[in-house]
């Protein structure tokens, strides 16, 4: 589409026209003179897919979540590539190779003026996609090249630059017909050039980090569990990793809701969170109890009640342990915390009542819709503990997605409803409260066999 | 001023309206030219909330990096008035810990030595011993000022504190910053020469005691 200003440039072609210079600096870069000569280290490459990750986790999420619908006209799922990016770092896993430290800044910084544009200029995300997406032309040469260099066959570790296959001319041509589809005042092309011209220049600095580098510059960081996880730290060791992942895959397997809620992306923010658990045993246990606390304020808030993290927390102790038998006094600070949790939770409702709500819960569902999401009656409830403990936002961080229309059906919904009711008023009874600005439900009958939980003591 | 004027730059803050924050900052600075006042009323009591509103879900990470990204642009508007201020001949070296990222607590710091005639040397995020070293072995400051923010960093903070002290016997060191919050002013202190300060106001008062 021509630009409505005769003898003005499309959009595209402006992009083109003001990239031109910094985008043949790029391709200056010692990186691809060392890839086209066969001597590029593996850790340069899985380091590019590593800060690529950490680029598109932040670009896509934001573009994803953006209600600017400029953006969204020109975006589509099939641009995402983290996935992509994800399953060739999959493939390099058993290799465990280190990250490339100043490559990883570089693409955190990236990250950062991403997120903050995407607020400011949400139009300057146009200019990323076009550097990103304009990366999958030159990938058709750079493709050959990775795999002699380090024997790649067929799409392992090259699903990235694979991303569009033969199709890659015909993507880039219906995304240039989009692109100049727009109606951008000279604002609006102002930021999508400028952050084109800025991400290429940035770009160059991840490329420079990545070749050469000094061995010091390696190491294992958070990025490499998942992109978008930031600056925080993990182990040094790698038996401790690979340790805090098996802990959180079991997590995960444990609590269906994880999966139903907060599919892939949650699954590596449990794998980076478990990461940096592992790291919190070289503090003492005050200091490792301040900061499981702080961690689990910020996930009940986010929908995962304390009760999933102290699960969290006592797999990981287990699988520690198995995997570093000799560090075991350590680990067990884990297992203490796990307990300080449940402790703190029991404050306001032990696990006996807890597990009674799940029960009902699931009486009230069905089998068929329960094995859906087991234990959410029991999520509910520990939720309302949290909230009751002074975890801001608890409930609603739980209940907004237990009580969505559009993903459960009326008996779900009022069963939810209801296990928030019955929790909180037994938590008001406990702390002797009760009556206060809530109306007090019926107590429910308690099976036979769980009447040991709680007595008629701690109902007083 | 008021806790109204607060409310409304807190909330200019989280919507992102640069404009409107600077009117008031520019108020605060205008009824008041305390500096510490300004950092400790309004600009780091904003951010502490923003924090909060976070780690409650009730804002995004990208709204807390805007948010910090206006306050750490109003902080210039200050920064060329600072340089006007008479100077008493002192300097102080102010620096993050490596990995601490949160800079600002320590920019704010700079900014206090400067408003009460200090020269300020501040290093920015994440300094290695290397860069300290180096700095303080060019600059011979009167003083060294540490700011971590992370709770996780503060064995960082205090290994970097010791390795000043090995390399400058005689150099205070003063330490603080919100990581602190959660404790570690005892371990901090056990090391020779070491002052914590718990605040903006207290850094300040060490800073006119020492002047002379």
């Amino acid at each position: 589409m021509k630009p409505e200003t005769p003898g003005q440039p499309t959009l595209m072609e402006e992009l083109k026209a003001s990239t031109l210079a910094c985008h043949a600096r790029l391709q200056e870069a010692p990186f691809f003179q060392a890839l086209a000569a066969g001597q590029l280290p593996i850790e340069s490459y899985v380091g590019q897919l590593r800060a690529l990750s950490v680029i598109h986790g932040a670009l896509e999420h934001e573009i994803e979540g953006s209600p600017d619908e400029t953006v969204a006209s020109v975006w589509d799922s099939g641009m995402r590539k983290l996935p992509a990016l994800q399953k060739d770092l999959r493939y390099f896993e058993p290799r465990a190779v280190a990250d490339i430290k100043e490559s990883v800044e570089e693409a955190l910084q990236i990250a950062g003026d991403i997120r903050l544009r995407s607020l400011r200029q949400p139009l300057a995300l146009l200019g990323y996609v076009y550097v990103l997406e304009g990366s999958m032309l030159g990938a058709r040469v750079l493709r050959p090249q990775m795999a002699r260099a380090f024997q790649l066959e067929g799409n392992d570790g090259l699903s990235y630059l694979n991303h569009y296959g033969a199709d890659v001319d015909a993507h880039w041509s219906q995304y240039r017909q989009r692109m100049d589809a727009l109606q951008l005042g000279p604002d609006g092309r102002e930021q999508v050039v400028h952050a084109a011209c800025r991400f290429f220049t940035q770009v160059k600095f991840v490329f420079d980090a990545l070749y050469p580098f000094k061995p010091e510059s390696k190491a294992y960081l958070a990025v490499s569990i998942n992109p978008e996880a930031g600056r925080h730290p993990v182990p040094a060791d790698m038996r401790e990793i690979q340790a805090s992942l098996r802990a959180a895959d079991s997590c995960w397997q444990r609590f269906p809701y994880f999966e139903s809620r907060y599919g892939e992306r949650g699954q590596r923010f449990a794998k980076s969170d478990g990461a940096w658990l592992a790291t919190l045993c070289q503090f003492d246990q005050p200091r490792m109890d301040q900061q499981v606390r702080w961690l689990g304020r910020v996930l009940a808030a986010r929908g995962m009640p304390t009760l999933l993290l102290q699960a969290h927390l006592e797999i990981l102790a287990d699988e520690l342990t198995a995997a570093v038998p000799e560090k075991k006094p350590l680990y067990e600070k884990l297992q203490i915390a796990a307990v300080a949790l449940r402790e703190w939770r029991g404050q306001q409702i032990d696990d006996g009542y807890l597990q009674i709500l799940d029960d009902e819960f699931h009486r009230a569902v069905g089998p068929s819709w329960n094995g859906r999401n087991e234990h959410a009656g029991l999520l509910l409830a520990a939720a309302v503990a949290d909230e009751m403990n002074g975890n801001v936002g608890a409930i609603d961080g739980v209940k907004q997605w237990m009580t969505d229309a559009s993903r459960f059906h009326a008996e779900w919904i009022a069963a939810a409803e209801d296990t928030i009711t019955k929790a909180q008023a037994y938590a008001f009874l406990r702390a002797g409260q009760g009556g206060q600005g809530l109306e007090m439900p019926q107590m429910p009958v308690i099976p036979a066999g769980m009447t040991g939980f709680f007595g008629a003591s701690s109902l007083g | 001023m008021n806790e109204k004027s607060y409310r409304r730059y807190l909330n200019a803050l989280i919507a992102g309206d640069q404009r409107q924050c600077q009117e008031i900052f520019e108020a605060w600075f205008a009824a008041n030219p305390d500096l510490c006042h300004l950092y400790d009323g309004l600009v780091q009591r904003s951010l502490y909330e923003v924090g909060v509103l976070w780690e409650r879900n009730q804002i995004s990470v990208a709204t807390e990096h805007l948010a910090t990204a206006i306050s750490e642009g109003l902080m210039n508007l200050i920064y060329p008035r600072l340089f006007k201020l008479p100077r008493v001949g002192k300097s102080a070296v102010v620096a993050c810990s490596a990995n601490e990222y949160h800079q600002i607590g320590g920019k704010m710091v700079a900014d206090i030595f400067e408003a009460n005639g200090w020269r300020g040397y501040f290093l920015g995020a994440s300094t290695s011993p290397q860069e300290l070293l180096g700095l303080i072995q060019g600059k011979c400051p009167d003083v060294v000022a540490l700011s971590v923010a992370v709770h996780a960093n503060l064995d960082a903070v205090l290994s970097l504190a010791e390795t000043v002290r090995g390399a400058f016997a005689d150099l205070p060191i003063l330490v603080g910053g919100q990581a602190f919050l959660l404790g570690g002013r005892e371990r901090a202190e056990q090391i020779a020469g070491v002052h914590y300060l718990a605040s903006l106001a207290e850094l300040e008062a060490w800073v006119i005691r020492h002047a002379g």
